[in-house]
């Protein structure tokens, strides 16, 4: 019966917060705790359940999120909420003006302006022919079609979204995958190469997935630019593809070693196409040049989407294609952390836990552990969205981290890094599951290489700042 | 600019006109675009990209579709892919190319190429609104564009002509100059002094003349048409012909004072001349210059006249020497026609069976050498091959049955699929199954997929046989249908003919319930085949007039005939019935009310009176409108002398 | 039960074993179903419509008591759930008259001449499945194996921002 469990789960994560809500303030084992801080922790927990078990899409929490915090915490909320009551301090309210700037936040910018380009390439068919063209020259043997595949899936999931990028790339790949003989493993590795390159490929940009961008939104501003991520994204990125190559043909070797590759691409050629591909080259060199122009990502973000928009390649139909469920999901959880952060909550929680104590390496180890055992089981950006205001927090309490940005830009990162890693299961990212769906994997596939290249994944994480500090 | 496109490929120029025309009240909200060539169907499909316009529909004729097909009229980018609507407008022979065109392509409606002007317009409404409904467009404002009642306007072109005088030598006229200047004249005269109402102008189904009665008027026609019609030997009104502006209506009855050979009646509003006989003296005294071509008029319309029906009469005698080898020759084609469409119709009957031997055979094929590849062990053969006998034995239980159970035996089994093989095999309903696995030590589905081997060769092996069957016994009733009688007339059971029949018709009387009466009947003697045309006649009239459900009772019984015994054999079927002015004429060659397409050439019962008259039998029909119709054909048992159809050519 | 239904119709049991044969290399994605009379059909189809099974594709004879396979077809096409059903007509014996009225009024997609040969019955079969699953189902992949997958592959790839956006 799914709907008594959805029913219990509902109960469940509203129920513990209800509780929290209800037991006095002094129960809870924080100094000098506000009424306000109180709430954000009833609130932080009801999202982390609700965001954990799903008895609700993962956009609606973040509405959610956002709805309870203007009713309970802000300077224009409920009467009831905004008036002290009993000896507890009430504590900051926030203004209310802030909490909702979440949905504008220039991180949200950001998203639209790659979810311009992702609509336009594949309304143009720019991403398809383009990926044809590319996979040309890799020739027709497996292992050589494989490797195409990966980078072409890694480098358009760097721009577009994961899961378009996966689409795209099985519905080349499965018309070849069709006529081969039944059984043959190179098959399954192949297929499982394109959601294992899209999943990893999102790492490279701040616009590749949401939780980059999420870390950016807690990192102080143009700490880091489009070019410095990829700095260091990109050679992670490139030893990870190369690691699940050599793993993938190791693991399904095949037994037909030519493949029948037929591809046929051709370029529109009509004015609008020509403004995309002039749109889109010109959007990523201008991501690339900060330093030259002075416009930040952000700023750079919103020229496609008006020029798109201008010319009608993006038309009123299409913009209904933009992710709206990613962006909310996305502005949830910055109201969450702008909450946690501006009531002093975050500060607070970080202090009262003697980090320092425990030593940098077992922080940075236990958050980035965290963080892939949840990405695995649940959606990446929930997960970013509830580890990486606790991860700011944390940075901040780090002896080893004060005084330069440098920590809590490596801190940050890494949990960023660790949440696009998790994708052992066909739930764990939208790539796995559509590969999954295709019929041609089965569980224990992604299972056995999601395990490794995680595995592989954080071991280069760690190596990297082993090496680096 | 419209958002959408109607597309009209056509090569005639003629029809792409009249779809343009008829789709003028669209216009407003789509564009509609009429091209002869797939070339320029191309370039103007480029264009469309480039506007974004889509293609909502295209009609095209059969021959073009498969290359606009290929030109990509369906490479939209709408939201929901929607499907270009595609009219065919053309002509069509056979099933055959229809059904071509509807392999190869989508098509969502076929006009006929001369019915384009009434439907093309609905026809691309509906499609209109099938796309708008698919693309999800706001109905609301096409609404208008597709409801706009199409507006005829006609206009009337009259044409005036200069009139002519003054001509003498009226031989060189022809005929029409000649009664132009005799009735140009006779309005000149009574211009101005038309006391006596001369010219008149008549409304039409004026009758002029009657036939019989006497005349003693002259008409000329000065505009409009008058028809002349003759009672034919049946009574009926028998056009003759139409006289037009410039004729003469009455002239021959007027000169001789005769009946009027013929009635004269105005088709259209008529301007005429009416002289009687005083008046008509009274201008021939008074403008003599009008005698010369008045007379030269008249003398010419009778030779018209007879010249018309001296050739008609020598037609006449030529065509009545055809007409004796003709007849000959329809009864002969009648019997062919019937056959060959008989044939036909055992063909198509044929296909069901061949078709099921045929894939059972391939099955077979394939099943077979698994089989005998000895791979399975000795105690599932032995029960594969008690499967195989079951199965080839036992005809299948009823499809719906077989649901039932593999509904109950479900949760016994690891799947839908497997319940369903196991019901068949009747393995669900006994512990068989589970014992059988219990014994055996292999899996349930393996077991199953086994043994389901074993049941499908069985089984087609059975269907093989049935259907082998089926084609001998229609085989046996074509031969004999085709064949020819002996010479001498033979004792025949009757029945047995008539069963042949039945078995020939088979699957047309699919939707028929037959009912036989057949009493004990002794053999008569007879030209058995020649008999087997009369039922042929009956059931194929029967199945006609019907056309879909419908019961056929065949009664069989002895009887007093003549005062010898004899048998009746009954047709009685509850169709429409024949009206008592139809029935008395239904043994006549030329009396058809089929449609084209249906058995015979229409004169099967004038041939089916024949055979029986030889036998010297009687044939009744009776028959209710609405209740029934039935053919009643009566023997005598003894018949020795029986003239043969072919003997008497 | 599968989501999807293809149901086989034809008075002769002979026949409708033949075509649920050749049929059988649908039956892992889909529930292959005869029935041998029209009235057998409407039930069985009323049912498990009730059960929340569509019905993919229907093959229907053309000649047979009762009511004929063109009428029945033109029955069901005014039926809003089942007019995205795929419809070819089986048969030796449909006229021009009821061809031209199958494909104007019930949305006929396919005419297969008796006697057939298995692999152009099951090439028409599969090819009007793939647009039936193009058109209805947006879990598409799963049926690409068994269907025409570069043209499933393609519809899939042209709607991967939709999926994109709604996964």
């Amino acid at each position: 019966m799914p709907e008594r469990s959805t029913l219990l789960k509902a109960i469940f994560c509203t129920g513990i917060p209800l509780l929290i809500l209800a037991m006095p303030t002094s129960w809870i084992p924080l100094p000098e705790l506000t009424l306000v801080q109180h709430r954000i922790i009833a609130i932080f927990v009801m999202a982390a359940l609700l965001w954990i078990l799903e008895p609700v899409p993962v956009f609606a929490t973040s509405l959610l999120i956002i709805t309870l915090e203007v009713v309970m915490i802000s300077d224009q909320g409920w009467q009831g909420f905004t008036h002290t009551q009993g000896n507890v301090p009430l504590g900051e309210l926030l203004p209310y003006q802030s909490i909702f700037a979440s949905f504008s936040s220039p991180i949200i910018i950001l998203f639209m302006g790659g979810f311009a380009l992702a609509i336009a390439a594949s309304k143009y068919e720019l991403d398809t022919n383009l990926a044809r063209v590319l996979l040309k020259p890799f020739g027709n043997h497996i292992h050589a079609v494989m490797l195409g595949l990966m980078l072409i899936t890694a480098v358009f999931s760097m721009f577009m979204s994961n899961t378009a990028t996966t689409v795209m790339m099985l519905a080349i790949l499965s018309p070849i995958i069709a006529t081969a003989p039944q059984g043959d493993l190179g098959s399954k590795g192949l297929v499982l190469s394109i959601p294992i390159a899209a999943n990893t490929g999102g790492i490279a940009t701040p616009i590749g997935t949401p939780p980059n961008a999420i870390a950016l939104q807690y990192l102080p501003e143009g700490s880091v630019t489009f070019l410095e991520w990829m700095m260091i994204g990109l050679p992670f990125v490139i030893i990870q593809l190369a690691i699940a190559w050599v793993l993938l043909k190791l693991l399904y070797p095949a037994k037909t070693a030519r493949l029948p590759l037929a591809l046929t691409g051709q370029f529109l050629r009509s004015p609008k196409a020509y403004i995309v591909y002039v749109t889109f080259a010109t959007t990523i060199l201008l991501w690339l040049t900060t330093q030259l122009h002075g416009m930040n990502a952000y700023v750079v973000a919103i020229i496609p989407l008006a020029v798109f928009t201008l010319t009608g390649v993006i038309n009123k139909q299409d913009l209904k294609l933009i992710n709206w469920d990613v962006l909310w999901l996305v502005a949830g959880g910055i109201a969450m952390g702008m909450a946690l952060d501006a009531s002093g909550l975050a500060v607070k929680i970080a202090n009262n836990i003697d980090f320092a104590s425990m030593g940098t390496w077992l922080v940075i180890v236990s958050l980035s552990l965290i963080c892939y055992m949840m990405a695995n089981f649940m959606s990446n950006t929930a997960t970013a969205n509830l580890i990486m205001p606790i991860a700011a927090a944390v940075a901040m309490t780090i002896p080893a981290f004060a005084g330069s940005d440098t920590g809590l830009t490596s801190l940050l990162m890494i949990v960023a890094f660790s949440s696009s890693l998790g994708m052992i299961l066909p739930v764990s990212t939208p790539p796995n599951a559509l590969a999954y769906s295709t019929g041609f994997i089965e569980t224990k596939d992604l299972l056995k290489t999601g395990l490794l290249i995680g595995g592989t994944g954080l071991g280069l994480i760690y190596l990297g700042l082993w090496l680096w500090f | 600019m419209a958002n959408f496109v109607v597309l009209v490929v056509h090569s005639d120029p003629q029809i792409l006109q009249q779809i343009k025309a008829s789709l003028t009240p669209l216009y407003q909200h789509f564009e509609i675009c009429c091209v002869k060539t797939v070339r320029h169907c191309k370039s103007k499909l480029a264009q469309y990209q480039l506007n974004q316009q889509a293609v909502a529909c295209l009609i095209c004729s059969p021959s073009l579709l498969a290359s606009c097909e290929k030109l990509g009229v369906d490479e939209y980018e709408g939201p929901n892919k929607p499907t270009v609507r595609r009219i065919l407008v053309g002509e069509v022979e056979d099933v055959e190319a229809l059904i071509n065109w509807l392999n190869s392509s989508q098509i969502h409606q076929f006009i006929y190429q001369n019915k384009v002007e009434q439907e093309i317009l609905n026809g691309v409404k509906k499609q209109l609104c099938h796309f708008a409904i698919s693309e999800n467009l706001p109905i609301a404002q096409y609404l208008q564009s597709i409801e706009i009642d199409n507006i005829l306007t006609n206009q009337l072109i009259k044409q005036n002509k200069k009139l002519q005088h003054g001509f003498f030598d009226y031989t060189r006229y022809s005929d029409e100059e000649l009664s132009k200047v005799v009735i140009d004249s006779l309005y000149y005269i009574f211009e101005h002094n038309d006391d006596h109402h001369v010219c008149r102008r008549y409304s039409a189904n004026h009758l002029l003349t009657q036939e019989g009665n006497t005349n003693d008027v002259l008409w000329f026609i000065a505009s409009g048409e008058v028809m002349l019609k003759k009672l034919n030997s049946v009574g009926e009104q028998q056009q003759v012909t139409v006289m037009r502006a410039g004729s003469m209506v009455g002239g021959m009855s007027f000169i001789t004072g005769e009946p009027a050979f013929t009635t004269g009646i105005t088709l259209t509003p008529t301007e005429v001349i009416k002289l009687d006989k005083n008046k008509f003296a009274e201008v021939m005294k008074s403008h003599q210059a009008l005698l010369a071509p008045f007379t030269n008029l008249l003398l010419r319309n009778f030779n018209r006249r007879l010249q018309s029906s001296i050739s008609t009469k020598l037609q006449l005698e030529e065509t009545m020497l055809s007409l004796d080898a003709a007849h000959q020759q329809l009864l002969e084609t009648e019997k062919m026609a019937v056959l060959g469409q008989l044939i036909a119709g055992v063909a198509h009957e044929l296909n069901n069976p061949v078709a099921a031997i045929l894939r059972g055979a391939e099955t077979l094929k394939n099943k077979v050498p698994h089989l005998l590849a000895n791979e399975t062990e000795v105690a599932i053969r032995k029960l594969g091959s008690a499967t195989l006998d079951s199965a080839m034995h036992l005809t299948p239980m009823s499809t719906a049955l077989i649901r039932q159970k593999t509904k109950q035996a479900q949760e016994h089994f690891p799947s839908q699929l497997l319940a369903k093989k196991a019901v068949k095999m009747g393995l669900d309903d006994n512990d068989n199954y589970q014992n059988y696995c219990a014994q055996n030590k292999v899996d349930s589905a393996a077991l199953i997929n086994e043994l389901d081997n074993y049941y499908q060769v069985g089984n087609f092996l059975r269907s093989i046989d049935v259907c082998a069957k089926r084609i001998a016994d229609l085989v046996k009733g074509l031969k004999h249908y085709a064949g020819q009688d002996t010479a001498q007339a033979q004792f025949v059971d009757l029945r047995l003919g008539i069963e042949e029949t039945l078995v020939i018709f088979e699957n047309r009387l699919k939707q028929f319930e037959v009912i036989k009466h057949y009493h004990d009947i002794p053999s008569v003697q007879c030209h058995a085949i020649e008999l087997q045309q009369v039922w042929t006649n009956f059931v194929a009239n029967s199945i006609d007039a019907i056309g879909s459900k419908g019961t056929l009772t065949i009664t069989t019984r002895t009887i007093d005939y003549r005062g010898q015994a004899g048998v009746k054999i009954c047709f009685e079927d509850n169709g429409p019935g024949i009206s008592g002015d139809k029935i008395n004429k239904i043994f006549d060659l030329n009396f058809t009310t089929k449609r084209e397409g249906h058995f015979g050439l229409g004169i099967g019962l004038t041939v089916c009176q024949q055979i029986i008259a030889r036998h010297h039998g009687e044939i009744n029909v009776c028959s209710e409108i609405g209740e029934f119709t039935r053919f009643e054909v009566l023997l005598p048992v003894a018949n020795a002398n029986i003239k043969q159809q072919r003997a008497g050519q | 039960m599968n989501k999807y239904l293809i149901l086989c119709i034809d008075d002769e049991r002979e026949v409708l074993e033949s075509v649920l044969t050749d049929l059988t290399m649908f039956e892992q994605q889909f529930d292959i179903e005869g029935c041998e009379s029209v009235a057998e059909a409407q039930t069985f189809l009323t049912q498990q419509l009730e059960a929340g099974q569509a019905l993919a594709l229907i093959l229907c004879d053309h000649m047979m008591p009762d009511i004929q396979g063109v009428d029945f077809l033109i029955e069901l096409n005014q039926q809003a759930c089942f007019q995205p059903t795929k419809k070819i007509l089986l048969t030796g014996q449909a006229g021009l008259e009821a061809t031209i009225e199958a494909v104007n009024l019930g949305g006929l997609d396919c005419y297969i001449a008796k006697p057939w040969q298995a692999g152009q019955l099951q090439q028409h079969v599969k090819h009007h499945l793939t647009q039936y699953i193009i058109e209805q189902e947006a879990d598409m992949m799963p049926y690409a194996p068994v269907l025409e997958t570069q043209t499933i592959a393609d519809a899939w790839q042209q709607r991967r921002l939709e999926i994109a956006a709604q996964s």
